[in-house]
Protein backbone atom coordinates (compact mmCIF):
# COMPACT_ATOMS: atom_id res chain seq x y z
CA UNK A 1 0.00 0.00 0.00
CA UNK A 2 1.41 3.29 -1.00
CA UNK A 3 1.01 5.84 1.71
CA UNK A 4 1.45 9.52 1.54
CA UNK A 5 2.93 11.07 4.63
CA UNK A 6 1.55 14.50 4.35
CA UNK A 7 0.51 17.06 6.79
CA UNK A 8 -3.12 17.65 6.27
CA UNK A 9 -4.55 20.89 7.36
CA UNK A 10 -8.11 20.47 8.36
CA UNK A 11 -8.85 24.15 8.29
CA UNK A 12 -11.95 23.47 6.29
CA UNK A 13 -13.40 21.71 9.29
CA UNK A 14 -13.28 24.43 11.86
CA UNK A 15 -13.97 23.09 15.28
CA UNK A 16 -16.80 25.24 16.48
CA UNK A 17 -16.05 27.18 19.62
CA UNK A 18 -16.77 24.96 22.61
CA UNK A 19 -20.28 26.00 23.53
CA UNK A 20 -21.27 25.40 27.15
CA UNK A 21 -23.24 22.17 27.35
CA UNK A 22 -21.66 20.71 24.21
CA UNK A 23 -18.46 18.74 23.63
CA UNK A 24 -16.90 18.58 20.17
CA UNK A 25 -15.01 15.73 18.54
CA UNK A 26 -13.18 15.50 15.22
CA UNK A 27 -13.00 11.93 14.02
CA UNK A 28 -10.85 10.83 11.12
CA UNK A 29 -11.85 7.66 9.30
CA UNK A 30 -9.34 6.09 6.95
CA UNK A 31 -11.44 4.96 4.02
CA UNK A 32 -8.98 2.29 2.87
CA UNK A 33 -8.73 0.28 6.08
CA UNK A 34 -11.38 1.67 8.40
CA UNK A 35 -8.99 2.92 11.11
CA UNK A 36 -10.66 5.64 13.19
CA UNK A 37 -8.81 8.30 15.15
CA UNK A 38 -10.12 11.10 17.35
CA UNK A 39 -7.99 14.14 16.71
CA UNK A 40 -6.94 16.06 19.80
CA UNK A 41 -7.89 19.63 18.90
CA UNK A 42 -8.31 22.96 20.58
CA UNK A 43 -11.85 24.36 20.66
CA UNK A 44 -11.01 26.74 17.81
CA UNK A 45 -8.46 26.88 15.04
CA UNK A 46 -6.80 24.31 12.85
CA UNK A 47 -4.77 21.22 13.47
CA UNK A 48 -2.64 18.97 11.26
CA UNK A 49 -3.69 15.37 10.91
CA UNK A 50 -1.04 12.99 12.24
CA UNK A 51 -2.22 10.05 10.19
CA UNK A 52 -0.93 9.05 6.82
CA UNK A 53 -3.44 9.18 4.01
CA UNK A 54 -3.84 6.02 2.04
CA UNK A 55 -5.21 5.74 -1.45
CA UNK A 56 -8.79 5.57 -0.30
CA UNK A 57 -8.64 8.95 1.36
CA UNK A 58 -9.79 10.01 4.80
CA UNK A 59 -13.13 11.25 6.03
CA UNK A 60 -13.02 14.00 8.65
CA UNK A 61 -16.18 14.49 10.67
CA UNK A 62 -16.88 17.29 13.13
CA UNK A 63 -19.32 16.13 15.79
CA UNK A 64 -20.85 17.85 18.78
CA UNK A 65 -22.65 16.11 21.62
CA UNK A 66 -25.18 17.80 23.87
CA UNK A 67 -24.27 16.88 27.43
CA UNK A 68 -27.72 16.85 28.98
CA UNK A 69 -29.42 14.74 26.36
CA UNK A 70 -26.36 12.82 25.08
CA UNK A 71 -27.60 13.62 21.58
CA UNK A 72 -24.97 13.84 18.88
CA UNK A 73 -24.94 16.10 15.84
CA UNK A 74 -22.74 15.79 12.79
CA UNK A 75 -21.85 19.42 12.14
CA UNK A 76 -19.70 18.95 9.08
CA UNK A 77 -17.65 16.41 7.22
CA UNK A 78 -15.03 16.44 4.52
CA UNK A 79 -13.54 13.68 2.42
CA UNK A 80 -9.85 14.25 1.66
CA UNK A 81 -7.50 12.15 -0.41
CA UNK A 82 -4.43 12.34 -2.59
CA UNK A 83 -6.34 11.14 -5.63
CA UNK A 84 -9.58 12.88 -4.86
CA UNK A 85 -10.56 16.35 -6.02
CA UNK A 86 -10.70 18.94 -3.26
CA UNK A 87 -13.35 21.59 -2.83
CA UNK A 88 -14.12 24.60 -0.73
CA UNK A 89 -17.42 26.48 -0.45
CA UNK A 90 -17.90 30.03 0.74
CA UNK A 91 -21.32 31.65 1.10
CA UNK A 92 -21.46 35.45 1.17
CA UNK A 93 -24.46 37.61 2.05
CA UNK A 94 -25.20 41.31 2.46
CA UNK A 95 -25.60 40.83 6.21
CA UNK A 96 -22.19 41.21 7.88
CA UNK A 97 -23.47 40.02 11.27
CA UNK A 98 -24.38 36.62 12.67
CA UNK A 99 -22.15 33.66 13.54
CA UNK A 100 -23.06 31.96 10.27
CA UNK A 101 -23.92 33.50 6.89
CA UNK A 102 -27.37 35.03 7.18
CA UNK A 103 -29.72 36.54 4.64
CA UNK A 104 -33.38 37.36 4.09
CA UNK A 105 -35.59 35.38 1.75
CA UNK A 106 -35.83 38.24 -0.79
CA UNK A 107 -32.16 39.22 -0.67
CA UNK A 108 -29.26 38.06 -2.86
CA UNK A 109 -26.38 35.85 -1.78
CA UNK A 110 -23.35 34.37 -3.45
CA UNK A 111 -21.94 30.84 -3.35
CA UNK A 112 -18.29 30.57 -4.38
CA UNK A 113 -16.96 27.06 -4.99
CA UNK A 114 -13.28 26.40 -5.46
CA UNK A 115 -12.33 23.05 -7.01
CA UNK A 116 -8.88 21.56 -7.40
CA UNK A 117 -7.62 18.16 -8.46
CA UNK A 118 -10.06 17.41 -11.28
CA UNK A 119 -8.54 15.77 -14.34
CA UNK A 120 -9.17 17.80 -17.43
CA UNK A 121 -9.24 16.54 -20.97
CA UNK A 122 -11.15 13.89 -22.80
CA UNK A 123 -11.52 10.25 -22.03
CA UNK A 124 -11.43 10.49 -18.24
CA UNK A 125 -14.18 8.81 -16.23
CA UNK A 126 -16.83 11.11 -14.78
CA UNK A 127 -15.58 10.51 -11.22
CA UNK A 128 -12.15 11.89 -12.09
CA UNK A 129 -13.28 14.85 -14.15
CA UNK A 130 -16.37 16.12 -12.31
CA UNK A 131 -17.83 16.72 -8.90
CA UNK A 132 -21.48 17.09 -8.03
CA UNK A 133 -22.88 20.28 -6.50
CA UNK A 134 -26.10 19.83 -4.52
CA UNK A 135 -28.46 22.49 -3.23
CA UNK A 136 -30.59 21.40 -0.26
CA UNK A 137 -33.45 23.46 1.18
CA UNK A 138 -34.70 23.02 4.74
CA UNK A 139 -37.53 25.05 6.26
CA UNK A 140 -37.75 25.96 9.94
CA UNK A 141 -40.74 24.81 11.90
CA UNK A 142 -42.42 27.39 14.13
CA UNK A 143 -39.89 28.76 16.62
CA UNK A 144 -36.99 26.82 15.13
CA UNK A 145 -33.73 28.69 14.47
CA UNK A 146 -31.39 25.95 13.38
CA UNK A 147 -31.39 22.60 11.56
CA UNK A 148 -29.39 19.45 12.19
CA UNK A 149 -26.70 19.90 9.50
CA UNK A 150 -26.45 16.20 8.70
CA UNK A 151 -30.20 15.83 8.28
CA UNK A 152 -30.34 18.98 6.16
CA UNK A 153 -28.12 17.40 3.51
CA UNK A 154 -29.21 13.79 3.78
CA UNK A 155 -32.35 13.97 1.66
CA UNK A 156 -33.01 14.48 -2.03
CA UNK A 157 -31.53 17.82 -3.10
CA UNK A 158 -33.62 20.69 -4.46
CA UNK A 159 -31.24 20.77 -7.42
CA UNK A 160 -27.89 19.35 -8.43
CA UNK A 161 -25.37 19.92 -11.18
CA UNK A 162 -21.91 18.87 -12.30
CA UNK A 163 -18.88 21.09 -11.89
CA UNK A 164 -16.19 19.99 -14.32
CA UNK A 165 -13.57 22.71 -14.11
CA UNK A 166 -10.90 23.45 -11.57
CA UNK A 167 -10.89 26.93 -10.07
CA UNK A 168 -13.60 29.22 -8.83
CA UNK A 169 -17.25 28.92 -9.78
CA UNK A 170 -19.35 31.79 -8.45
CA UNK A 171 -23.13 31.41 -8.31
CA UNK A 172 -25.15 34.54 -7.61
CA UNK A 173 -28.60 33.81 -6.25
CA UNK A 174 -31.02 36.75 -6.33
CA UNK A 175 -33.20 35.27 -3.60
CA UNK A 176 -33.65 32.12 -1.58
CA UNK A 177 -35.77 29.36 -3.06
CA UNK A 178 -37.34 28.42 0.27
CA UNK A 179 -41.11 28.39 0.11
CA UNK A 180 -44.01 28.92 2.50
CA UNK A 181 -47.73 29.63 2.30
CA UNK A 182 -46.76 33.31 2.21
CA UNK A 183 -43.47 33.15 0.28
CA UNK A 184 -42.19 36.32 1.97
CA UNK A 185 -42.41 34.47 5.29
CA UNK A 186 -40.25 31.52 4.28
CA UNK A 187 -37.39 30.78 6.68
CA UNK A 188 -34.86 28.03 7.05
CA UNK A 189 -31.51 27.12 5.60
CA UNK A 190 -29.98 26.50 2.20
CA UNK A 191 -27.13 23.99 2.23
CA UNK A 192 -24.65 23.55 -0.61
CA UNK A 193 -22.59 20.37 -0.81
CA UNK A 194 -19.87 19.29 -3.21
CA UNK A 195 -19.61 15.52 -3.56
CA UNK A 196 -16.96 13.39 -5.17
CA UNK A 197 -18.57 10.94 -7.53
CA UNK A 198 -18.41 7.59 -5.83
CA UNK A 199 -16.74 4.53 -7.31
CA UNK A 200 -17.97 2.51 -4.35
CA UNK A 201 -14.70 2.59 -2.39
CA UNK A 202 -15.65 5.34 0.06
CA UNK A 203 -18.38 5.41 2.67
CA UNK A 204 -19.03 9.14 2.29
CA UNK A 205 -18.44 11.43 -0.66
CA UNK A 206 -18.82 14.92 0.76
CA UNK A 207 -15.84 17.10 -0.15
CA UNK A 208 -17.13 20.41 1.13
CA UNK A 209 -20.25 22.09 2.41
CA UNK A 210 -21.58 25.51 3.24
CA UNK A 211 -24.89 26.95 4.23
CA UNK A 212 -26.83 30.15 4.65
CA UNK A 213 -29.56 30.90 7.15
CA UNK A 214 -32.64 32.46 5.57
CA UNK A 215 -34.93 34.73 7.56
CA UNK A 216 -38.42 36.00 6.68
CA UNK A 217 -39.44 39.50 5.62
CA UNK A 218 -40.84 41.51 8.51
CA UNK A 219 -44.47 42.62 8.42
CA UNK A 220 -46.73 44.67 10.62
CA UNK A 221 -50.08 46.38 11.11
CA UNK A 222 -51.34 49.63 12.64
CA UNK A 223 -54.47 48.96 14.66
CA UNK A 224 -56.83 51.54 16.15
CA UNK A 225 -57.00 53.85 13.17
CA UNK A 226 -57.94 53.28 9.56
CA UNK A 227 -57.18 54.98 6.30
CA UNK A 228 -59.51 57.96 5.71
CA UNK A 229 -60.53 58.46 9.33
CA UNK A 230 -61.67 61.99 10.25
CA UNK A 231 -60.82 62.65 13.86
CA UNK A 232 -62.23 65.54 15.87
CA UNK A 233 -61.38 65.15 19.51
CA UNK A 234 -58.85 62.97 21.31
CA UNK A 235 -56.85 60.74 19.01
CA UNK A 236 -57.18 57.00 19.65
CA UNK A 237 -54.60 54.80 21.32
CA UNK A 238 -52.92 52.67 18.69
CA UNK A 239 -51.58 49.14 18.67
CA UNK A 240 -48.70 48.03 16.49
CA UNK A 241 -48.46 44.38 15.44
CA UNK A 242 -44.83 43.66 14.60
CA UNK A 243 -43.91 40.30 13.05
CA UNK A 244 -40.50 38.79 12.24
CA UNK A 245 -38.47 41.93 12.86
CA UNK A 246 -34.99 41.34 11.43
CA UNK A 247 -32.02 40.97 13.81
CA UNK A 248 -30.30 44.26 14.66
CA UNK A 249 -33.14 46.29 13.14
CA UNK A 250 -34.92 49.42 14.33
CA UNK A 251 -38.64 49.76 13.74
CA UNK A 252 -40.46 53.09 13.86
CA UNK A 253 -43.97 54.43 13.67
CA UNK A 254 -43.50 57.71 11.78
CA UNK A 255 -45.92 60.63 11.50
CA UNK A 256 -45.88 62.73 8.34
CA UNK A 257 -47.80 65.92 7.61
CA UNK A 258 -49.87 65.48 4.46
CA UNK A 259 -50.11 62.29 2.44
CA UNK A 260 -46.49 61.84 1.31
CA UNK A 261 -43.96 59.68 3.14
CA UNK A 262 -41.08 59.92 0.70
CA UNK A 263 -38.85 62.96 0.42
CA UNK A 264 -40.29 64.57 3.51
CA UNK A 265 -39.37 64.42 7.13
CA UNK A 266 -41.40 62.42 9.57
CA UNK A 267 -41.60 62.55 13.33
CA UNK A 268 -40.92 59.41 15.33
CA UNK A 269 -44.01 58.45 17.30
CA UNK A 270 -42.59 55.18 18.62
CA UNK A 271 -39.42 53.20 18.17
CA UNK A 272 -38.65 49.51 18.74
CA UNK A 273 -35.06 48.27 18.49
CA UNK A 274 -34.12 44.60 18.02
CA UNK A 275 -30.67 43.96 19.46
CA UNK A 276 -30.68 40.14 19.26
CA UNK A 277 -29.58 37.78 16.53
CA UNK A 278 -32.98 36.21 15.93
CA UNK A 279 -36.22 37.56 14.48
CA UNK A 280 -38.66 39.03 16.98
CA UNK A 281 -42.43 39.48 16.98
CA UNK A 282 -44.30 41.68 19.43
CA UNK A 283 -47.30 43.94 19.99
CA UNK A 284 -46.75 47.45 21.36
CA UNK A 285 -49.18 50.15 22.50
CA UNK A 286 -48.89 53.73 21.22
CA UNK A 287 -50.47 56.56 23.22
CA UNK A 288 -48.15 59.37 22.15
CA UNK A 289 -49.97 60.33 18.95
CA UNK A 290 -52.51 62.65 20.57
CA UNK A 291 -49.89 64.88 22.14
CA UNK A 292 -47.90 65.12 18.89
CA UNK A 293 -50.72 66.57 16.78
CA UNK A 294 -51.44 70.14 17.81
CA UNK A 295 -52.82 71.59 14.59
CA UNK A 296 -55.61 70.56 12.30
CA UNK A 297 -54.69 68.96 9.01
CA UNK A 298 -54.04 65.77 7.12
CA UNK A 299 -51.49 63.31 8.47
CA UNK A 300 -50.02 59.97 7.45
CA UNK A 301 -48.67 57.22 9.65
CA UNK A 302 -46.01 54.85 8.32
CA UNK A 303 -44.68 51.74 10.06
CA UNK A 304 -41.12 51.22 8.82
CA UNK A 305 -38.18 49.04 9.74
CA UNK A 306 -34.51 49.92 9.25
CA UNK A 307 -32.39 46.89 8.47
CA UNK A 308 -29.09 46.38 6.72
CA UNK A 309 -31.20 46.20 3.54
CA UNK A 310 -32.57 49.75 3.97
CA UNK A 311 -35.76 51.29 5.29
CA UNK A 312 -38.90 49.37 4.36
CA UNK A 313 -42.60 49.72 5.05
CA UNK A 314 -44.07 46.90 7.07
CA UNK A 315 -47.64 47.65 5.96
CA UNK A 316 -49.73 50.16 4.00
CA UNK A 317 -49.60 53.73 5.28
CA UNK A 318 -52.61 55.20 7.09
CA UNK A 319 -53.77 58.72 6.14
CA UNK A 320 -56.26 60.55 8.36
CA UNK A 321 -57.42 64.10 9.05
CA UNK A 322 -57.74 66.01 12.30
CA UNK A 323 -60.20 68.88 12.70
CA UNK A 324 -60.56 70.12 16.27
CA UNK A 325 -61.65 73.74 15.53
CA UNK A 326 -65.09 74.48 17.00
CA UNK A 327 -67.38 76.33 14.60
CA UNK A 328 -70.45 78.03 16.18
CA UNK A 329 -73.21 78.77 13.76
CA UNK A 330 -75.49 81.59 15.22
CA UNK A 331 -77.54 84.60 14.05
CA UNK A 332 -76.70 88.00 15.56
CA UNK A 333 -79.71 90.03 16.76
CA UNK A 334 -79.38 93.74 17.69
CA UNK A 335 -81.75 95.15 20.25
CA UNK A 336 -81.84 98.98 19.76
CA UNK A 337 -83.35 101.63 22.06
CA UNK A 338 -85.73 102.77 19.27
CA UNK A 339 -87.54 99.55 19.37
CA UNK A 340 -88.21 99.91 23.04
CA UNK A 341 -91.79 101.09 23.78
CA UNK B 1 -33.83 70.02 28.06
CA UNK B 2 -32.36 72.00 25.22
CA UNK B 3 -29.92 69.22 24.40
CA UNK B 4 -32.72 66.67 24.41
CA UNK B 5 -34.73 68.77 21.98
CA UNK B 6 -31.69 69.11 19.74
CA UNK B 7 -31.06 65.38 19.70
CA UNK B 8 -34.73 64.74 18.90
CA UNK B 9 -34.59 67.21 16.06
CA UNK B 10 -31.47 65.59 14.62
CA UNK B 11 -32.99 62.12 14.94
CA UNK B 12 -36.14 63.26 13.17
CA UNK B 13 -34.11 64.74 10.34
CA UNK B 14 -31.99 61.65 9.95
CA UNK B 15 -35.00 59.35 9.85
CA UNK B 16 -36.90 61.52 7.42
CA UNK B 17 -34.11 61.69 4.88
CA UNK B 18 -33.97 57.97 4.11
CA UNK B 19 -35.87 56.55 1.14
CA UNK B 20 -38.70 54.25 2.15
CA UNK B 21 -38.86 50.99 0.21
CA UNK B 22 -42.04 49.05 -0.38
CA UNK B 23 -42.24 45.58 1.19
CA UNK B 24 -41.49 42.80 -1.31
CA UNK B 25 -44.52 41.03 -2.78
CA UNK B 26 -44.80 37.28 -3.44
CA UNK B 27 -44.91 38.04 -7.19
CA UNK B 28 -41.65 39.98 -7.12
CA UNK B 29 -40.03 37.29 -4.99
CA UNK B 30 -41.11 34.60 -7.48
CA UNK B 31 -39.39 36.51 -10.30
CA UNK B 32 -36.17 36.72 -8.27
CA UNK B 33 -36.30 33.00 -7.48
CA UNK B 34 -36.77 32.15 -11.15
CA UNK B 35 -33.33 33.55 -11.97
CA UNK B 36 -31.57 30.49 -10.53
CA UNK B 37 -27.90 30.40 -11.57
CA UNK B 38 -27.77 26.59 -11.23
CA UNK B 39 -30.07 26.31 -14.26
CA UNK B 40 -27.06 27.06 -16.48
CA UNK B 41 -25.07 24.10 -15.16
CA UNK B 42 -25.15 20.55 -16.53
CA UNK B 43 -27.57 18.38 -14.60
CA UNK B 44 -26.96 14.70 -13.95
CA UNK B 45 -29.19 12.18 -15.61
CA UNK B 46 -31.40 10.19 -13.27
CA UNK B 47 -29.32 7.79 -11.09
CA UNK B 48 -26.17 8.81 -12.95
CA UNK B 49 -24.36 10.61 -10.13
CA UNK B 50 -23.63 8.23 -7.26
CA UNK B 51 -22.96 10.00 -3.98
CA UNK B 52 -23.14 8.88 -0.36
CA UNK B 53 -24.88 11.31 1.98
CA UNK B 54 -24.68 11.19 5.78
CA UNK B 55 -27.75 9.34 6.94
CA UNK B 56 -28.54 8.08 10.43
CA UNK B 57 -24.94 8.41 11.58
CA UNK B 58 -24.14 8.63 15.26
CA UNK B 59 -20.71 9.01 16.79
CA UNK B 60 -22.08 7.59 20.04
CA UNK B 61 -23.33 4.45 18.32
CA UNK B 62 -20.03 4.16 16.46
CA UNK B 63 -17.94 4.47 19.64
CA UNK B 64 -17.06 2.75 22.88
CA UNK B 65 -18.36 4.57 25.97
CA UNK B 66 -16.20 4.80 29.09
CA UNK B 67 -17.86 5.75 32.38
CA UNK B 68 -16.51 6.48 35.89
CA UNK B 69 -19.83 6.86 37.71
CA UNK B 70 -20.01 10.64 37.26
CA UNK B 71 -18.42 11.37 33.89
CA UNK B 72 -18.28 9.70 30.53
CA UNK B 73 -16.37 9.95 27.29
CA UNK B 74 -16.12 8.06 24.06
CA UNK B 75 -13.35 6.51 21.99
CA UNK B 76 -13.49 4.86 18.55
CA UNK B 77 -14.64 1.25 18.53
CA UNK B 78 -11.51 -0.86 18.69
CA UNK B 79 -9.52 1.65 20.73
CA UNK B 80 -9.98 -0.31 23.96
CA UNK B 81 -7.29 -2.94 23.42
CA UNK B 82 -7.34 -4.51 26.87
CA UNK B 83 -10.31 -4.81 29.20
CA UNK B 84 -9.91 -6.53 32.60
CA UNK B 85 -12.91 -8.54 33.69
CA UNK B 86 -13.36 -6.39 36.81
CA UNK B 87 -13.75 -3.21 34.77
CA UNK B 88 -16.26 -4.42 32.21
CA UNK B 89 -19.01 -2.53 33.99
CA UNK B 90 -17.32 0.77 33.08
CA UNK B 91 -17.44 0.14 29.35
CA UNK B 92 -20.35 0.59 26.97
CA UNK B 93 -22.86 1.66 29.58
CA UNK B 94 -25.64 4.12 28.91
CA UNK B 95 -24.07 7.61 28.76
CA UNK B 96 -25.21 9.58 31.83
CA UNK B 97 -23.51 12.32 33.84
CA UNK B 98 -21.02 14.84 32.51
CA UNK B 99 -19.54 14.31 29.09
CA UNK B 100 -15.81 15.06 29.05
CA UNK B 101 -13.32 15.23 26.20
CA UNK B 102 -11.07 12.17 26.17
CA UNK B 103 -8.02 13.96 27.58
CA UNK B 104 -9.95 15.34 30.58
CA UNK B 105 -11.56 11.99 31.28
CA UNK B 106 -8.15 10.28 31.22
CA UNK B 107 -6.72 12.89 33.61
CA UNK B 108 -9.52 12.25 36.08
CA UNK B 109 -9.21 8.46 35.96
CA UNK B 110 -5.54 7.43 35.96
CA UNK B 111 -6.21 4.73 38.55
CA UNK B 112 -8.11 2.50 36.10
CA UNK B 113 -7.28 3.74 32.59
CA UNK B 114 -3.93 3.78 30.84
CA UNK B 115 -2.90 4.31 27.25
CA UNK B 116 -0.59 2.66 24.80
CA UNK B 117 0.90 4.60 21.90
CA UNK B 118 0.51 2.83 18.55
CA UNK B 119 1.74 3.69 15.10
CA UNK B 120 -0.55 4.00 12.12
CA UNK B 121 0.66 0.69 10.72
CA UNK B 122 -0.05 -1.00 14.05
CA UNK B 123 -3.52 0.56 14.11
CA UNK B 124 -4.12 -0.64 10.56
CA UNK B 125 -3.10 -4.17 11.48
CA UNK B 126 -0.05 -4.13 9.23
CA UNK B 127 2.30 -4.54 12.18
CA UNK B 128 1.78 -6.47 15.38
CA UNK B 129 2.20 -4.82 18.72
CA UNK B 130 5.24 -5.99 20.69
CA UNK B 131 4.39 -9.10 22.72
CA UNK B 132 6.04 -7.79 25.87
CA UNK B 133 3.75 -4.80 25.83
CA UNK B 134 0.56 -6.81 25.46
CA UNK B 135 1.74 -9.21 28.17
CA UNK B 136 2.32 -6.31 30.53
CA UNK B 137 -1.29 -5.15 30.15
CA UNK B 138 -2.53 -8.28 31.88
CA UNK B 139 -0.40 -7.44 34.91
CA UNK B 140 -2.19 -4.13 35.44
CA UNK B 141 -5.76 -3.88 36.54
CA UNK B 142 -6.43 -1.13 34.05
CA UNK B 143 -8.29 -0.61 30.84
CA UNK B 144 -5.81 0.03 28.03
CA UNK B 145 -6.78 2.48 25.30
CA UNK B 146 -4.72 2.74 22.13
CA UNK B 147 -3.73 6.30 21.25
CA UNK B 148 -1.88 7.97 18.44
CA UNK B 149 -0.35 11.30 19.41
CA UNK B 150 -2.68 11.39 22.45
CA UNK B 151 -5.82 10.83 20.38
CA UNK B 152 -7.63 7.48 20.83
CA UNK B 153 -7.39 5.29 17.76
CA UNK B 154 -9.00 2.04 16.69
CA UNK B 155 -6.68 -0.92 16.31
CA UNK B 156 -7.30 -3.69 13.85
CA UNK B 157 -6.39 -7.15 14.91
CA UNK B 158 -3.01 -8.26 13.64
CA UNK B 159 -2.46 -12.00 13.25
CA UNK B 160 0.13 -12.40 16.00
CA UNK B 161 -1.51 -10.46 18.77
CA UNK B 162 -4.37 -12.56 20.15
CA UNK B 163 -4.94 -10.35 23.20
CA UNK B 164 -6.32 -7.47 21.13
CA UNK B 165 -9.99 -6.76 21.15
CA UNK B 166 -11.63 -7.58 17.86
CA UNK B 167 -13.32 -4.71 16.06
Amino acid sequence: MKTILSILLVGAIHAAAQTPGYVNFIRQNQQGNGVEWDMPVAPTGTSPSALALDNGGALFQLWTIEETSAKDYLLDQKLVGAYLPAADIKVTTLDPYGQTPRTRVDQPFTVAINITGLLTGTGFPLAASSVLLERHLGSYQSGQTTLDPAKAVSGTPFSSAYLSANGNTVLKFEASSLTAADPTKASGEEHFVVHALSDGSVTQTQLASGFVQVLPVASGAIKGITNGDQLRFQLPQLELLLNDLYPRSDTYLLLFEGTQVTGVEGKTVKGFPVDGETCQSTVIEVSELDSMITTDGTYTLALVSDTIYGREQLCETVTFSVNRTLHVNAMQVNFSDEATP
Amino acid sequence: MKNTLLLCALATHALGSQPVLVRVTPETLAKLQARDPMIRLVKPAQNEAKVARPLNQSIIKQSTILHDGKNWTLVPNGAVVFLPEALKSRVNVRPVGTLLPWSEFLTKNPSWITTTEVSFDQAAGNETLPAERTEFWAKQDKIVVAVHQTGPISVRVAAASPTLTKR
